[in-house]
């Protein structure tokens, strides 16, 4: 049941080597979801939209703070925390959706990982259509700092990928583990600054941001997109965490790749 | 060269039900340490046991034996879905499993779509199969319905598609439950002829059959299996 470093080594050089299945599954689970839908992808835009909009405006009043701070502070964090939640949302299911595949053909896991992650990036890029229009509306015009946003981007996805894959091996041995993700995920969503500002918050209270890993990753790419550039300790705290993420992945990896398919 | 060996391959399932597979049991185990250690690792069945063999190039091998002798599990290994638990399993040479035809498959696509969609999990790229997909088209014998959603179709017409496509790519090993019969007398007479064409471009075919005739007529050698065992083997 051993596991050669090499077969640890396949998984990742899958990636490009089942491009073309991956990318295909991915795009049509998009197409399946919205078969005989007439605009069909474009319902998430609309749908975030009309939130991000009716919120945005929403709080601002509340908070008392000017539309134009707050709704691109909104409308940022809430897109990439939509991409966030519902990758780690549907990692944990997506090795027991994919099991009739994974009973019958050998394949590595990183294929199944990556058609759920390519759903949810051509979901995401759709959302940030929002971010264009929000940001036009802003009328700050074209920032050098909105480049920040494709490393910080990329290496949010390289995150993704690797919880996905330690989500998607625990959730298939403990199906408990399904609900705990999403009860946390929802609790977590409060504790981060979205739909609120870090400013807000006494300086006592700042704990509560630092240690939110959430938070790290939302400003990496919501701070150059308002015009800022993101502090050094965002871009530590996330290379931090894809190097244990990484470490982890290689031990499930090594552990578990063989016993994936006996759990399902 | 195109060859499966194994050597003392052992495979045993773990069977889970609702409450070994939760959480809560298993940190209670955890914090219980040898008490229930019986219930450890749950319940597992021994499906393979032990066997060695080794198949060459050329070879047809049919497995026989009873419902739950092992031949589908021993099928999965061969495929590599199964990790041996003890022993080893050295398999070279592309492999196609014909377990579940329409694996992929989805009714909400059109007939033309699904092609690529099953394709794709065979392995095949885009490029191969457009040049494949008029040959599949036309031995399927759907006509204008290949675009229309698989979900109009009948049975038979989706059996038909999913074999179609499944004997188009020769591959050099292929592993089958059941002998594959599709569709009426006329289609499955076609039929027949196809699967036997697809056979002989391949190198090793594993045919796991309750139909001894079947077996007989096909198969070089015969593999019988019982409680996970190779009892008996003839040629």
């Amino acid at each position: 049941m051993k596991i050669s470093n090499n077969a640890i080594i396949n998984e990742i050089t899958a990636i490009v080597k089942y491009f073309h299945m991956w990318s295909l599954l991915g795009w049509y689970d998009i197409k399946q979801r919205y078969r005989r839908s007439l605009i069909g992808p474009f319902w998430i835009t609309i749908s975030t939209g009309i939130m991000v909009a009716s919120i945005g405006l929403m709080f601002s009043t509340i908070f008392k703070s000017s539309v134009k701070e707050f709704l691109p502070h909104f409308a940022v964090g809430q897109i990439i925390w939509l991409l966030l939640s519902a990758q780690l949302t549907d990692a944990c299911t997506m090795f027991v959706q994919s099991q009739s595949i994974i009973k019958q053909v050998s394949l590595p896991l990183s294929v199944h990982v990556m058609r759920k992650l390519w759903y949810n990036i051509i979901l995401f890029l759709h959302n940030f259509l929002i971010i264009v229009i929000v940001l036009i509306f802003a009328g700050n015009g074209f920032l050098w700092e909105y480049l920040l946003v494709i490393p910080a981007i990329i290496l949010i996805l390289v995150l993704l990928f690797l919880l996905s894959m330690i989500l998607g091996i625990i959730c298939t041995r403990f199906r408990d583990i399904t609900q705990i993700v999403a009860v946390f995920l929802q609790l977590i969503y409060f504790f981060t600054p979205i739909f609120w500002m870090k400013k807000s918050l006494a300086s006592k209270q700042a704990w509560i941001t630092d240690f939110n890993p959430f938070f790290h990753i939302i400003e990496l790419v919501r701070a150059p997109l308002l015009g800022k550039t993101p502090d050094l300790y965002h871009w530590i705290s996330l290379l931090i965490y894809i190097a244990l993420a990484a470490v982890i992945t290689f031990f499930f990896i090594k552990r578990f790749r063989n016993r994936g398919a006996y759990w399902l | 060269m195109t060859s499966i060996k194994a050597k003392n391959l052992t495979i045993f399932y773990p069977i889970f039900d609702s409450s070994s597979r939760s959480l809560k049991k298993a940190v209670v185990r955890a914090a219980t340490g040898g008490k229930i250690a019986n219930d450890a690792h749950g319940i597992s069945v021994c499906a393979i046991d032990n066997i060695s063999f080794s198949i060459g190039e050329g070879e047809r091998v049919g497995l026989v034996g009873h419902n739950g002798a092992g031949k589908s599990t021993l099928l999965r290994a061969i495929a590599g879905v199964y990790a041996p638990t003890m022993g080893s399993m050295e398999v070279s040479g592309s492999i196609v499993s014909l377990l579940d035809l329409s694996l992929g498959m989805d009714n909400e696509f059109t007939g033309y779509e699904n092609i690529f969609m099953r394709c794709v999990l065979m392995g095949i790229g885009k490029s191969e199969v457009k040049k494949h997909v008029d040959d599949i088209i036309e031995f399927s014998e759907l006509g204008e319905y290949i675009r229309m959603p698989m979900r109009t179709y009948s049975t038979g017409m989706s059996m038909r598609l999913a074999f179609s496509i499944c004997t188009t790519f020769p591959s050099d090993i292929v592993l089958m439950d059941e002998w594959l019969s599709v569709g009426d007398a006329d289609f499955s007479k076609k039929a027949e002829a196809r699967l036997m064409e697809f056979i002989k471009k391949s190198s090793i075919l594993v045919l796991a059959s309750h139909d001894a005739e079947k077996i007989k007529k096909i198969c070089t050698r015969v593999l019988t299996m019982d409680h996970g065992r190779v009892t008996e083997e003839s040629a």
